[in-house]
């Protein structure tokens, strides 16, 4: 995903901004990582370089 | 999220439709793109492959299926792994919002608008295309619908079920176009875009608030 992206994406469940913690990056896109939501807490990865904002309950294996 | 599970094993067969139905599928961009001339700042929900995004200029996508994000992502479309009924956009951040063929598959219709709603801007605008159940066509596809590992789960709509559900969701104006008046294989390229509803398998409905 693009930095840029982080403008306007949010928490599916509360709609809070999220925070970046970006493990790997590629050519200015951001492969792998972390978004954590500043208010329930609730973290997210970026998975092959697509933010992953299914609500958690909907997640693989969940 | 029962919809996703075709959609992430199926994306060579989805994508084959729309080179099999190619004067379907264009007759179905001609109709969005007379309700979407510009976007602006756009969503697709429901982004699938941006088989309707990429061409149409909307820069944004959301879908539940990643298999079909890995393919949209390659049509120069920005994606997000997400479900429509909880949006992971800020309220406001949008210009225009796009459903195409996929309000048939959500679990909750009024979550859904009610979330679109949200992310527009107050002069943002909603654009849905579907297939209009109470449509000469649209009927056929109820009846055959078994047949389709992708339509298997579907619930088709109505206009005028859709528009009381968007009424509901603080829309007022809408403006509407059809299109496809044969079975998507047999169009051949001639299909005219028309407004109104009632006779076209397509129907797309632009609403404002």
């Amino acid at each position: 995903m693009k930095e840029s992206l982080m403008e306007i994406v949010c928490c599916p469940m509360d709609k809070h901004d999220l925070e970046l913690d970006a493990d790997e990056r590629d050519d200015g896109e951001i492969i792998s990582g972390t978004l954590t939501c500043t208010d329930c807490g609730e973290s997210y990865p970026i998975e092959d370089g697509i933010p992953n904002l299914l609500p958690p309950d909907m997640r693989d294996g969940a | 999220m029962p919809t996703a599970t075709p959609f992430e094993e199926r994306t060579a067969q989805y994508e084959a439709w729309f080179d099999d139905n190619e004067a379907a599928y264009r007759a179905e961009l001609a109709a969005l793109r007379r309700l979407v001339p510009s976007p602006g700042d756009g969503l697709e929900i429901g982004v699938g492959s941006a088989r309707f995004a990429a061409p149409l200029g909307i820069g944004v996508g959301v879908d539940p299926a990643a298999a079909m994000l890995d393919i949209a992502r390659e049509r120069g479309v920005d994606v997000v792994r997400g479900v429509a009924e909880s949006l992971p956009f800020g309220d406001g951040t949008f210009d225009t919002a796009l459903l195409v063929t996929t309000i048939c598959f959500v679990d909750d219709i009024p979550r859904t608008l009610a979330e679109a709603a949200r992310v527009l801007g107050p002069d943002g605008r909603l654009v849905i295309g579907y297939i209009d159940k109470e449509s000469p066509v649209g009927a056929r596809y109820l009846e055959k619908q078994s047949d389709s590992p992708f339509y298997r789960e579907a619930t088709f709509v109505s206009t005028e079920g859709l528009v009381d559900a968007l009424e509901d969701a603080g829309f007022s104006e809408f403006e509407f176009v059809q299109t496809l008046y044969d079975w998507p294989g047999e169009a051949d390229g001639g299909e005219p875009i028309e407004p109104g509803y009632g006779e076209g398998s397509f129907v797309a409905i632009e609403a404002t608030r």
